[in-house]
């Protein structure tokens, strides 16, 4: 490769050699996007740290016997960081989340924030903690990651029509939950000029 | 489709179109290609529009929820904890800053990786080696201050 990045799977080569220059490029490159993929999925800034941080864990034990295997390697390390956070949400005995609501409280410097924005969004992040852990990996990998269908299939080992059930049923139960409260957040959208109101 | 669909083709459509909307929502940009085109044939429809509206309105909901960036005390650590070589040589100058201490201030180690990750972020797509030269030399002085015990144990953490 002449100039331009090196790519994913050249890096993961050569940090499987043991150049931590090149180990140092994929944390640069793909630290936050896992990171909120499990920030999504665990629902608290520190259980996030650790999964992503045990994510790469994983990968630098791999990384000397990494191969490609037909996905890319962000798919993979997508499917790793799922994985972790799935087990650690079931380890969490948190088959039914809403009896548990997640930290929430670091999304944003907050004493910044309108009240009423905080409220609508902490309705939404209610509604989507009380998701199935699945449908939540599902809507989190496509709706907030923006993977590719066959992508986040690939990185929850399930078929694209499992993917699309599970997005559909997630969107389905966010709507029910929601809409009783439409109003409020309408409301609140109403008076709210954040460019997230739309 | 060259020809406008017919009322039962249009019916298979609608009921495709709105499974879409379920699993994928709003914003076509997100649909698989296929279904795009679904969606064209579709357009100006009064219940295909009242489906876009319904799932445009979760897409906002779900808009509101945003998460945090990642901090450089967890870059850090997985930089710390990446298998590999020490640099034989490189950043003399940066590693001597700790030379003969086991750790380095821990202001003194972020400002070094916050240095290397904003090389990063201002480098431009073909400044792979300039961000690459900044990482070594954050590494250079990170792996100055970690004994042997220390990587492995993180790296079996």
């Amino acid at each position: 490769m002449t100039g331009g990045e090196d790519s994913d799977e050249r890096l993961v080569a050569r940090a499987g050699e043991g150049d931590r220059a090149a180990a140092g490029a994929l944390v640069l490159r793909h630290t936050d996007r896992i990171f909120a993929a499990s920030y999504r999925m665990l629902g608290d800034r520190s259980a996030a740290e650790d999964a992503t941080q045990e994510t790469f864990l994983r990968l630098w034990k791999h990384a000397a016997r990494w191969k490609p295997q037909g996905a890319k390697f962000e798919t993979w390390l997508y499917r790793v960081a799922m994985n972790i956070c799935l087990d650690r949400l079931r380890r969490r005995g948190r088959e039914r989340p809403e009896e548990e609501a997640p930290e929430r409280a670091d999304i944003a410097p907050l004493a910044d924030e309108r009240i009423e924005q905080r409220q609508r969004r902490a309705v939404v992040e209610e509604a989507l903690a009380a998701l199935p852990e699945r449908q939540r990996a599902a809507i989190t990998l496509c709706h907030y990651q923006e993977l590719s269908n066959i992508e986040a299939a690939a990185a929850l080992e399930i078929s694209v029509e499992a993917l699309e059930s599970l997005l559909a049923r997630g969107r389905r139960a966010l709507r029910e939950r929601l809409s009783p409260r439409r109003a409020e957040l309408m409301e609140g959208a109403r008076h709210d000029a954040s460019p997230l109101s739309l | 489709m060259t020809h406008p669909p017919s009322l039962s083709e249009r019916e298979a459509l609608l009921k495709t179109a709105l499974a879409y909307f379920d699993a994928y929502g709003a914003d076509l940009a997100r649909w698989p290609e296929q279904a795009r085109r679904t969606a064209e044939a579709l357009a100006g429809d009064a219940r295909f529009e009242a489906a876009r509206e319904t799932a445009l309105a979760l897409d906002r909901d779900l808009a509101l929820v945003t998460a945090p960036a990642a901090g450089d005390a967890l870059k850090e650590r997985m930089l710390a904890a990446a298998p590999g070589r020490r640099p034989s040589q490189g950043a003399p100058l940066l590693a001597s800053l700790f030379a003969g201490r086991r750790f380095a201030p821990a202001g003194a180690l972020a400002g070094l990786t916050a240095l290397g990750f904003a090389a990063g972020m201002v480098s431009t797509p073909g400044g792979a080696s300039a961000q690459e030269e900044a990482l070594a030399y954050a590494e250079a002085a990170i792996a100055s201050t970690l004994s042997e015990e220390d990587a492995f144990w993180a790296i079996e953490q």
